[in-house]
């Protein structure tokens, strides 16, 4: 049972709000977090509220709301996915090989996300019929694919050829603007968000995903089907981890094999900071985006200020023990 | 009458043991229909038989068309208008009441109904009730478990459900709840549905109920119409033997014995309040509605919930804001109701069970533990062919004189029991009894809860009644358990 801490614990059956009402609440406290240090980054630095500033610190944290997004349904279905960094790095280096190659660039993209929905739904499906925690899967899958990576890069990063005009898909969404200074990847954002909005709070899937995320017996008995609403959840944040990091590839033109290590732990903690509930069943898009938000305003701030990147690490492992906090003290079990 | 269902020579097994064997009743339109019988006496096999979870390892359930009805999962069973109000209900507690109740049934298309038509479903339902204070927009985890049966109600009526199964469904409920629950399912006979109503209360049987089925052992005792049966009746035939049987002898308590628990006055979670003396000796039961304190209590004096204001006091000196390893220090000892999660210790052996807590608190060496260990597992006739097989190999009995065993190691001063036969087939209830009085007469003092009024009633030196977290009623004479369910739920 949640609820917040403006009332403090609900009377049995008195408070009449609904989850959507309890979940506005949460966005609501995220949100004035991240009001707040706007307003002292705003005093501390010149340069923070100015345009370009604000269209930069938007721009870098596009990716990280694309990855968040997928991983908002894994975490409300009370799993975990830790292989989403790998996959970032792995679709970077398949896209890139492919086109360096000189398959067509549509093909590329789309045999990257293939491999991408595949991988997920591998995850889930490894996850449902061996019934291991996913976070052993992921974890499994994790090195899995870094070391595919490594196998088929040799160790070596992959470039686009210099000049050639060559992938411009790719370089137009990941460095173009179609409209002023804004990035195309803010668009991209923001497609994927409205998507994964009416997917996750408009469809019967969704409601099945929060249902097999607050009582999968009950779920089963009633009929959703448990195991294919788990799979797909894994194969979207697959899919959107493989979108991501070919995107990453178009916007700076070469991929690492160390592409996107550890970049799972910073989407975890952007939807915990959104307020998702890690036991499953609570969570919505809107605030996975305003703890994507936090996190970006926490980097770019500190950044102004001079302070070094370390401090960055720091400041953003309290902002999560915060968040989770918060959710564990006004949580009832 | 017509006939709704219709159960033929059903039987389960697992492996070779016949859980349920040649069971044949007959379920007819518009009847309360009781099923009664001691834990693990096979009602809730039948229970799952009838809901689709398990599948008749013989014989057959016929649906009212007279054809045979296969359910593979409780969908079938939903969609065959078979529906099962759960004790535990399988309800959404972060949804609301709408969306429990248009899930699996009202969302086919690809996208969710429409927030007004999941609302309009679910009034309709509660409406079929006659339930007005329940609201569409409601969060499950907010509401009372009262209501949640209801909702639990109106989600099975949704699926136009012809037979209902309650199971056991006013544990959780005060009288005036109960009332009202009862009052909703007569309402639903009226329109004709069949009720199969499973409880522990004869009381409520006798309100309500056409008929009874009693289930003794795996099989069919008799089916009756209410009117041949009165409470001494049904309770002979749920035990088989007269309860002077299986209960120990009772004594009265003996006052000049030394105090070895005393509660004053404890606030703290579910407890306003709660005073009680315990004396050495005694069995003393604690009864009230589930969340009205008695396990509350069990668990703050163990140390695992802390009192607000109030003492505890162990022969006199009083324990302080305590832990459980405090607890056990000064001679407390605590059988949690949760066998599975907070009782056995399921990938150890039978020995290390009982061993724990005296290794866990280094109360003696190596080779007196384990002396120790052996002569309590002997002594409570702890059934295993080795007692270096896994405790989960046990039967729910066996793992229960385990861990009482685990308890008789350590020589406890004060033995607290929380409704420490649930799930313990009846054998193994009555010796269970006889140890805990055996365990009275060596000079410490019993404090039990029970969801079985009949044990409280027939185990207990004296009864101890709590209402809204104190105790109100103290009941020494001798009391029927009818009598006693009746004090329950007017508490």
């Amino acid at each position: 049972m949640m609820t917040n801490v403006a009332t403090g614990s609900p009377a049995q059956g008195g408070l009449v709000q609904s989850a959507r009402g309890l979940l506005l609440t949460r966005e609501a406290g995220v949100f004035g977090a991240l009001l707040a240090l706007c307003i002292v980054f705003a005093i501390a630095s010149p340069v923070f509220l100015t345009g370009q500033n604000i269209l930069n610190l938007l721009r870098q944290i596009s990716l990280l709301g694309v990855l968040a997004i997928g991983a908002t349904y894994v975490l409300i279905i009370s799993e975990v996915d830790l292989s989403v960094g790998s996959l970032y790095g792995f679709a970077g280096m398949v896209g890139g090989l492919l086109i360096v190659s000189g398959v067509p660039e549509v093909a590329a993209i789309l045999i990257t996300l293939t491999l991408g929905l595949a991988i997920g739904a591998m995850n889930g499906a490894i996850t449902v019929a061996g019934r291991i925690p996913s976070f052993i899967t992921t974890l499994g899958t994790l090195y899995l694919i870094r070391g595919a990576t490594l196998v088929m890069s040799n160790g070596m990063p992959v470039s686009l050829p210099h000049g050639q005009g060559a992938a411009p898909i790719l370089t137009g969404l990941a460095q173009g603007s179609l409209f002023g200074n804004l990035s195309n990847q803010v668009l991209v954002l923001i497609v994927v968000a409205v998507l994964g909005f009416f997917l996750l709070h408009k469809t019967t899937f969704g409601f099945h995903i929060f249902a097999v995320g607050g009582n999968d017996r009950a779920a089963r008995i009633v009929g959703v089907p448990v195991s294919r609403t788990k799979i797909i959840a894994f194969a979207i944040a697959g899919l959107l981890a493989s979108f991501a990091g070919i995107i990453n590839f178009g916007f700076l033109e070469n991929v690492q094999p160390v592409t996107g290590i550890g970049l799972e732990l910073d989407v975890i903690a952007a939807v915990i900071i959104g307020g998702t509930r890690l036991g499953g069943g609570e969570g919505s898009i809107p605030g996975t985006l305003l703890g994507v938000l936090l996190i970006g305003v926490v980097r770019n701030g500190l950044i102004l200020l001079g302070v070094t990147p370390f401090w960055q690490t720091t400041l953003i492992g309290a902002v999560v023990l915060t968040a989770a906090l918060i959710g564990g003290l006004t949580s009832k079990k | 009458m017509t006939s709704m269902l219709q159960l033929r020579d059903l039987g389960k097994s697992f492996g070779s043991f016949w859980a349920l064997r040649n069971v044949s009743i007959e379920f007819k339109q518009g009847e309360v229909h009781a099923l009664v019988g001691e834990n693990g006496a096979g009602k809730s096999t039948l229970i799952k038989l009838i809901a689709g979870v398990y599948q008749p390892s013989e014989g057959a359930i016929i649906g009212p068309l007279g054809t045979e009805l296969k359910m593979k999962t409780p969908r079938d069973a939903l969609s065959c208008g078979i529906g099962v109000v759960h004790q535990e209900l399988d309800l959404f507690d972060n949804l609301t009441v709408a969306e429990n109740i248009a899930l699996g049934i009202d969302d086919s298309g690809f996208v969710k109904p429409s927030k007004d038509k999941m609302a309009a479903r679910a009034r309709k339902a509660l409406d079929e009730l006659q339930e007005q204070k329940i609201l569409p927009s409601m969060r499950v985890g907010d509401i009372s478990s009262s209501d949640k049966q209801l909702v639990a109600v109106a989600k099975v009526l949704t699926w136009d459900a012809k037979v209902i199964i309650f199971d056991e469904p006013t544990s959780a409920l005060n009288a005036a709840e109960a009332a009202r629950l009862l009052e909703r399912i007569r309402h639903l006979r009226s329109v004709g549905v069949t009720v199969i109503y499973v409880s522990h209360k004869l009381g409520e049987i006798f309100s309500i109920a056409d008929r009874i089925s009693v289930i003794r052992d795996g099989t069919l005792i008799t089916t009756r119409p209410v009117a041949e049966f009165d409470h001494e009746k049904v309770v002979d035939a749920m035990l088989g033997r007269q309860p002077a049987e299986i209960f120990p002898v009772q004594v009265k308590p003996r006052p000049t014995k030394e105090v070895l628990l005393d509660v004053a006055d404890v606030h703290g979670r579910e407890l306003a309040g709660a005073s009680l003396k315990v004396r050495a000796g005694e069995i003393v039961a604690l009864a009230g509605l589930p969340d009205s304190g008695p396990s509350s209590l069990l668990r703050h004096i163990f140390g695992m919930d802390h009192a607000t204001s109030g003492t505890i006091s162990i022969s006199g000196r009083p324990i302080g804001r305590s832990t459980p390893r405090a607890a056990i220090r000064s001679g407390i000892a605590y059988l949690p109701a949760d066998r599975l999660r907070e009782g056995i210790l399921p990938l150890m052996s039978v020995l290390r069970n009982a061993e724990a807590t005296d290794e866990a608190m280094h109360a003696s060496d190596g080779s007196t533990r384990r002396g120790k260990a052996l002569a309590a597992i002997k002594r409570l006739s702890v059934r295993t062919s080795s007692i270096l097989n896994r405790i989960t190999s046990l039967s729910g009995g066996n793992q229960q004189k385990t861990l009482i065993a685990r308890w008789l190691v350590m020589d406890p001063k004060v033995l607290m029991l929380d409704d420490p036969t649930r799930g313990v087939d009846i054998g193994a209830k009555s010796e269970i009894y006889h140890i805990l009085r055996g365990i009275a007469d060596s000079g410490a003092a019993v404090v039990f809860t029970s969801s079985d009024s009949l044990e409280l009633a027939r185990l207990s030196d004296r009864i101890l009644l709590f209402r809204g977290g104190k105790i109100v009623d103290e009941i020494v004479r001798d009391v029927t358990h009818a009598e006693l369910d009746r004090a329950i739920s007017a508490a």
